[in-house]
């Protein structure tokens, strides 16, 4: 959960509101100090991965007699 | 005469993280530890010895119920824990004071005479104390 600074009696209004020990969090929130943040972290999207090159399909160079 | 006096006066003042230095016109902060006596028989004076602490700190502050103001910041910690840190600057010396999981057991929510600011005075006791 991440809270925004609205007020700037808290600070800069738009930054991230961390609570220390002993904050009450819930009076913050109910006074309009701080609001919570509604952005969702988002998974990263899965890496594309490139196939190493494989063995080539050439018959070999050797004489077959 | 005085060898060394401080003119009353904080450089910053947070409740619940608050800032209401611009509010606040007096504050007391008090640390106490309990006395516990423990005079017996034999003894020609009484004799005490430390408890629990048990910290207070009042304050006065310009009442005023707009939005983000004395009201808001105080309404909803009636009953609850908070932290309060008040810091002094004297001279190059700077003291930051807090009370960490104080309790504020009442609020005046209307306090006025006829023709004068409307204050409320507050008081929070318990809570850890520290000096920084």
């Amino acid at each position: 959960m991440t809270y925004i600074i609205v007020s700037h009696k808290v600070g800069t209004p738009g930054d991230e509101f961390i609570p220390a020990a002993g904050i009450n969090v819930a009076a913050l929130l109910s006074g309009g100090f701080i609001i919570e943040s509604t952005k969702t972290d988002k998974k990263p999207a899965k890496p594309k991965v490139s196939k190493p090159p494989g063995p080539t399909t050439e018959g070999n160079n050797s004489d077959e007699e | 005469m005085a060898t060394a006096v401080y003119l009353s006066n904080l450089s910053a003042l947070t409740v619940n993280t608050v800032n209401l230095l611009d509010q606040c016109t007096s504050l007391t902060f008090t640390n106490t530890k309990e006395s516990l006596e423990k005079t017996s028989f034999g003894s020609t004076s009484r004799v005490f010895t430390a408890g629990l602490f048990n910290n207070t700190l009042t304050m006065t502050l310009y009442n005023s119920f707009a939005s983000g103001e004395t009201y808001a910041t105080l309404k909803n910690l009636v009953g609850v824990q908070t932290t309060v840190v008040a810091t002094t600057v004297d001279g190059a010396v700077t003291t930051v004071f807090t009370l960490t999981d104080c309790y504020l057991e009442s609020l005046p929510v209307v306090n006025g005479s006829l023709g004068e600011l409307s204050t409320v005075d507050i008081v929070f006791t318990g809570g850890v104390y520290s000096v920084a």
